[in-house]
C-alpha cells in the first residue's frame, strides 16, 4: 500500500479530507463489519483498499491519485469514483472524516459557507459516530453523556456562555444557569431510552451526532413504537419525578430544570422523526 | 385509525407538556418570588400562577385545552399526509 501511495504523481487536486474507520467498524479482507449493527458489508477489493489506505491518514486527493497512477486513470474520474464511494460509506457510517485543526480546515468551512448561500441550503455537517458498549446501564448512559458533550461541544461551550452572560448583565435569577445542564441531562436521558429500548431487544446501536441532531441508529428490525417512544418517555418520567421533588422540597430552580425533560415529549408529534415513524408505523 | 391514534397522541402530549411546565413554571415563579403570573394569548388564558406564604396556587384555564385540541388536530393531519406521502411508503417498504 505505502508503495502504491509513493508511486503516485504529484497531486494537484485539492480534497484533503481525511477519513478513517470509526470504533465498532473493522476491514476484514474485502468486507467492512459494523459490530455494533452486526452486519457485513462486502465492498470490492479496490474499495478495501481505498478504505485501507484512508484508515492510514491519506487523504482523498492522494488516495485517488494512486489509483489513477497504479491503474492509469484519468485522475478526475478517479477522484470522482473516490469521493462517491467515500460519500456513500460516510452516509453508512461505516467511515467518519477525521476532524481536523480549526486553523487548518477553516477556508474550506468558508467555502461551505458561501456555497451554502448560493444554493440557499444549510452546509451539510458531517455525522459523527459514538461507539455504545455492551454492558451495565451505567456503561450505557457514560458512553451516550460522553457523545453528546463531545459530539455537541460547541453548542453547550455557547449556550454556558450566553446563560452566564445572561446572570451576569442582566438581572436574570441564578436558576438560568441550570437550564444548560438540564438540557444535556435530558438529551442524554432521551437517548437513553432509545439505547436501553433497543438493548431490551436484544439489538445494537451506536450514537450519530450530525450538527445539532443526535440520534441512536439501529437496525430497522430492533425498531417499532416501543422504541421510538421511549427516548421521550423516559426523559418526561425523569422530568416528572424531579418537579415532584422540587414541589415537595419548595425547590424553585430544580422545577425550571424540569422544563427541558418535561419539554421532550413534544418529540412524540409528527413534527420530529421519532412522532414521524410512530404515526406512521 | 392511524389518524384518530395520532390525533389522541397530539392531544395528551400537549396536555401534558402544558400542564407539567405550567406546574414548573409555578414552582420556580414562587421560588423566585416573582408574584402573580398570568399567561393568555390574546383574549384566550392558559393558566394564572398566585404566589404566596409559601404556598402557590396555579389555576388551568380553557386556553390549555384549546391549544391540546389544536394540537391534536395539527398532529392528526400531518400523521394523514405522512401515511400518503409516496417517500415514506418507499420507506416503509
Amino acid at each position: 500500500m505505502d508503495d502504491l501511495c509513493e508511486s503516485s504523481e504529484p497531486v494537484t487536486l485539492t480534497d484533503r479530507r481525511r477519513f478513517a474507520i470509526p470504533r465498532g467498524v473493522r476491514l476484514y479482507g474485502a468486507e467492512l463489519h459494523d459490530e455494533a449493527l452486526r452486519l457485513s458489508h462486502p465492498i470490492s477489493p479496490t474499495g478495501a483498499l481505498v478504505v485501507a489506505l484512508l484508515d492510514r491518514g491519506f487523504t482523498v486527493t492522494e488516495v485517488a491519485g494512486a489509483l489513477s497512477a497504479r491503474w492509469h486513470l484519468d485522475r478526475e474520474r478517479a477522484r470522482r469514483d473516490v469521493d462517491a464511494f467515500v460519500a456513500q460509506l460516510s452516509e453508512a457510517m461505516l467511515l467518519t472524516e477525521r476532524p481536523g485543526a480549526p486553523w487548518r480546515t477553516w477556508p474550506r468551512g468558508l467555502r461551505a459557507a458561501m456555497l451554502s448561500v448560493v444554493t440557499h441550503q444549510p452546509p451539510r455537517a458531517q455525522p459523527r459516530r459514538f461507539p455504545l458498549r455492551r454492558g451495565s446501564p451505567v456503561t450505557m448512559v457514560t458512553d451516550i453523556a460522553r457523545g453528546v458533550l463531545i459530539g455537541l461541544g460547541w453548542w453547550w461551550l455557547a449556550l454556558t456562555l450566553v446563560s452566564t452572560l445572561l446572570v451576569l448583565a442582566d438581572d436574570s435569577p441564578l436558576a438560568v444557569l441550570v437550564l444548560v445542564p438540564a438540557l444535556f441531562g435530558a438529551t442524554v436521558a432521551h437517548e437513553v431510552g432509545h439505547a436501553a429500548a433497543v438493548a431490551s431487544r436484544g439489538a445494537g446501536c451506536f450514537l450519530r451526532v450530525r450538527g445539532l441532531a443526535v440520534a441512536v441508529v439501529h437496525t430497522r428490525d430492533a425498531g417499532g413504537v416501543r422504541v421510538h417512544a421511549s427516548g421521550a418517555l423516559l426523559s418526561a418520567a425523569l422530568g416528572i419525578t424531579l418537579l415532584a421533588i422540587a414541589a415537595i422540597a419548595g425547590m424553585g430552580w430544580l422545577a425550571l430544570a424540569t422544563t427541558p425533560f418535561l419539554a421532550q415529549l413534544v418529540t412524540l408529534t409528527v413534527l420530529f422523526g421519532d412522532g414521524r415513524r410512530i404515526a406512521t408505523a | 385509525m392511524r389518524t384518530l391514534r395520532a390525533g389522541l397522541l397530539g392531544f395528551v402530549v400537549a396536555l401534558v407538556v402544558e400542564l407539567t411546565l405550567a406546574a414548573a413554571l409555578g414552582l420556580s415563579v414562587n421560588g423566585s418570588g416573582w408574584g402573580d403570573v398570568r399567561l393568555a394569548l390574546g383574549p384566550l388564558p392558559f393558566v394564572t400562577i398566585e404566589g404566596g406564604e409559601g404556598t402557590v396556587r396555579m389555576s388551568v384555564r380553557e386556553g390549555v385545552f384549546v391549544i391540546a385540541l389544536i394540537a391534536g388536530i395539527a398532529n392528526a393531519v400531518g400523521a394523514r399526509v405522512l401515511a400518503t406521502s409516496p417517500k415514506e411508503a418507499a420507506q416503509e417498504r
